[in-house]
């Protein structure tokens, strides 16, 4: 990320007139855990910097490691939740968040977490994940139908214009809802939520894309074939990595992938964990199968009246 | 041929005369005051004239006239013996074939005149009027065309937020009052997408209006399309625990042009039937079409559209249920 220097300023003065030096000190230590602020050798040890010179110090630190959304993370939590039994008032707040959507970055209401803002960039990481670290996330993975047979069986340039309406139709609906797409396997799609409710939004996208493709078939399709897909979600963690290859060896991940051999066609396939954390009014949308193999997940499908 | 005359003037019932000693013509004077309940049950493209000498102003002559342009199953004439009426080629464009005046009175009506009155408006048939008047090809209108007072014809959707009693005991009524509020600035956005405007609101129903026109199909889709992601909406626009059911009757109809909050007045048969519909034989979750609009479905979806029990007369279709578990 890169901070602009009126708010690298405006943090500096944030943090010197909100929290005490000791205090500052064990703020990011819950970021960098043996985290020390350097003294200059040359000093004597009679010498004690002022607040505003070990902020500034902090700041560069953590600039430095890239932490400034978790630091400014931690500011947040402390001022609405609090630290070791008190609430911390942060000085120049207003400031600093309108300093933050300048540069591309907003506040989630509901979690109240520093994300990314999609309408400046999408980026992978939301512009915050950092390599390495465990987070929670809600997985998607979305594949068409017997894709194989509409390749063989249609022209190329009809594939490829399938191909990317299909990608469009997955895509806008994973991205309006602050989802990103990691991986992308022929027509295989994983995408991955992780802010809000990210369990709800990830089912309130596959219905949005089950609906969509609806009336891509009835509207848009020019093929003969009609666009089929299954999805299947999955919640549960995984370590941050920008290396595709890395993210596929997540546990999650792979389950979530691999449910594709058991998930029925034009449908929602849901685990129990994921439909058990939604709010109720969807999950009497959804219908368990017992005589499924797959009789532990919840599924979802657009069935009209015969 | 039959001929209507409403008056309270003895001179203007000699002016027709020559008239009703022609064996084809059949002249009843009736007081004006008699005119509205007479010409609701008019339907075979009579010809009617109406007297506005004794109406007080322009907004008395307006107001009547602009309910007669609503029956297009007859041929309306204007009897202005006082020069009252100004703008005449206005209502001569939207369904008036006739404007006597003191000169024509003193000279008689002849029957050369009502023949060029058969020539000049042909009427829908009767048994067509409703649909085959509305069917009828009527180029794309913007708003800015619409003046108030005047008679168009409209799309007309009205639209339910179903089950508020319930609503309203189970999470309290300032939850259902800020969720209402969401829903119609929801609905306003949603309408001016497809330029509509939100007519009407009472509580939580409203009517919505759109110009007739070519592109109405689209509607029809926006609704289906609003039906079906109901539960999206409920979650994620409205943000209510519990998944909203909406009734939707879509009819297509004239009524008198007036902005919102000026509705009081206006007398429509398709209003009338709207809310009649919605009233005594919609059920909460649906969404009905009238027979008026059955042509505009779009062919894609209109499988999707089952017919159902006729409603005062009309056909009826209903958009299939889905997702019951």
């Amino acid at each position: 990320m890169e901070a602009s220097s009126i708010f690298l300023r405006q943090l500096q003065k944030a943090l010197s007139e909100s929290v005490d030096p000791r205090t500052m000190v064990h703020l990011v230590r819950e970021i960098i855990p043996d985290y020390e602020i350097k003294t200059d050798k040359n000093l004597p040890e009679s010498f004690t910097p002022t607040r505003l010179e070990m902020a500034a110090q902090i700041v560069n630190d953590i600039r430095a490691h890239n932490l400034i959304i978790p630091f400014l993370n931690v500011l947040l939590r402390i001022q609405f939740i609090g630290y070791m039994g008190r609430k911390y008032k942060i000085s120049g707040f207003p400031d600093l968040l309108k300093s933050l959507y300048e540069m591309g970055f907003s506040l989630d209401g509901k979690s109240g977490a520093i994300y990314e803002n999609p309408a400046y960039r999408v980026s992978r990481n939301w512009g915050i994940l950092q390599e390495g670290i465990d987070y929670p996330f809600c997985f998607m993975w979305t594949d068409v139908v017997s894709y194989s047979n509409i390749v063989k069986n249609c022209k190329k340039d009809e594939v490829q214009k399938f191909y990317k309406e299909y990608m469009h139709i997955v895509r806008s609906n994973v991205e309006k809802r602050n989802g990103r797409i990691w991986i992308v396997d022929g027509d295989g799609i994983l995408s991955s939520f992780h802010f809000s409710n990210s369990n709800q939004s990830t089912v309130l996208c596959a219905i949005e894309i089950m609906h969509t493709i609806y009336d891509y078939n009835l509207f848009s399709n020019s093929i003969k074939l009609p666009l089929q897909v299954r999805v299947s979600i999955e919640s549960g963690t995984c370590e941050y990595s920008d290396n595709h290859e890395d993210t596929k060896k997540n546990e999650t991940i792979q389950k979530t992938i691999s449910n594709e051999k058991i998930a029925k066609p034009n449908s929602v396939m849901i685990s129990r964990n994921v439909a058990m954390s939604i709010d109720e009014m969807i999950t009497a949308a959804l219908y368990t199968d017992t005589n499924s193999t797959s009789a532990d997940y919840y599924y979802y499908s657009l069935d009209w009246e015969k | 041929m039959d001929i209507y005359v409403f008056t309270d003037d003895k001179k203007i019932e000699n002016a027709f005369s020559v008239l009703q000693k022609i064996k084809n013509y059949t002249v009843t004077f009736k007081p004006y005051d008699e005119h509205r309940n007479t010409i609701k049950n008019l339907n075979n493209h009579e010809i009617v004239y109406i007297d506005i000498q004794k109406l007080a102003d322009d907004t008395e002559i307006k107001k009547t006239l602009n309910y007669i342009m609503k029956y297009d199953k007859i041929r309306p004439g204007i009897i202005d013996t006082k020069n009252k009426l100004s703008g005449i080629a206005h209502y001569f464009h939207f369904g008036f074939c006739d404007y006597i005046n003191m000169n024509d009175i003193s000279q008689n009506i002849t029957a050369q005149r009502i023949n060029e009155i058969l020539e000049y408006k042909q009427c829908a048939s009767s048994d067509e009027a409703d649909i085959g008047a509305q069917n009828s090809f009527q180029p794309d209108i913007s708003w800015n065309d619409i003046i108030e007072g005047n008679d168009y014809t409209f799309f007309l959707m009205y639209l339910r937020l179903d089950r508020q009693t319930k609503l309203k005991t189970e999470y309290g009524y300032d939850f259902i009052e800020k969720m209402t509020e969401k829903l119609e600035k929801y609905i306003i956005h949603l309408a001016s997408a497809n330029n509509g405007k939100l007519w009407n609101w009472d509580v939580n129903n409203g009517i919505i209006l759109f110009p007739y026109s070519d592109s109405i199909a689209n509607i029809i889709i926006a609704s289906y399309r609003f039906m079906r992601d109901s539960i999206l909406l409920s979650s994620e626009v409205l943000n209510s625990p519990v998944k909203l059911d909406f009734t939707v009757i879509l009819d297509k109809g004239r009524l008198e042009y007036h902005s919102r909050g000026m509705t009081g007045t206006t007398i429509s048969e398709s209003l009338n039937r709207i809310y009649h519909a919605a009233d005594l034989m919609a059920e909460a979750g649906n969404l009905y079409v009238f027979d008026a609009l059955f042509n505009d479905i779009p062919p894609q979806i209109s499988h999707l559209f089952i017919p159902i029990q006729d409603f005062e007369g009309h056909n009826m279709k209903r958009l299939k249920r889905f997702n019951i578990r």
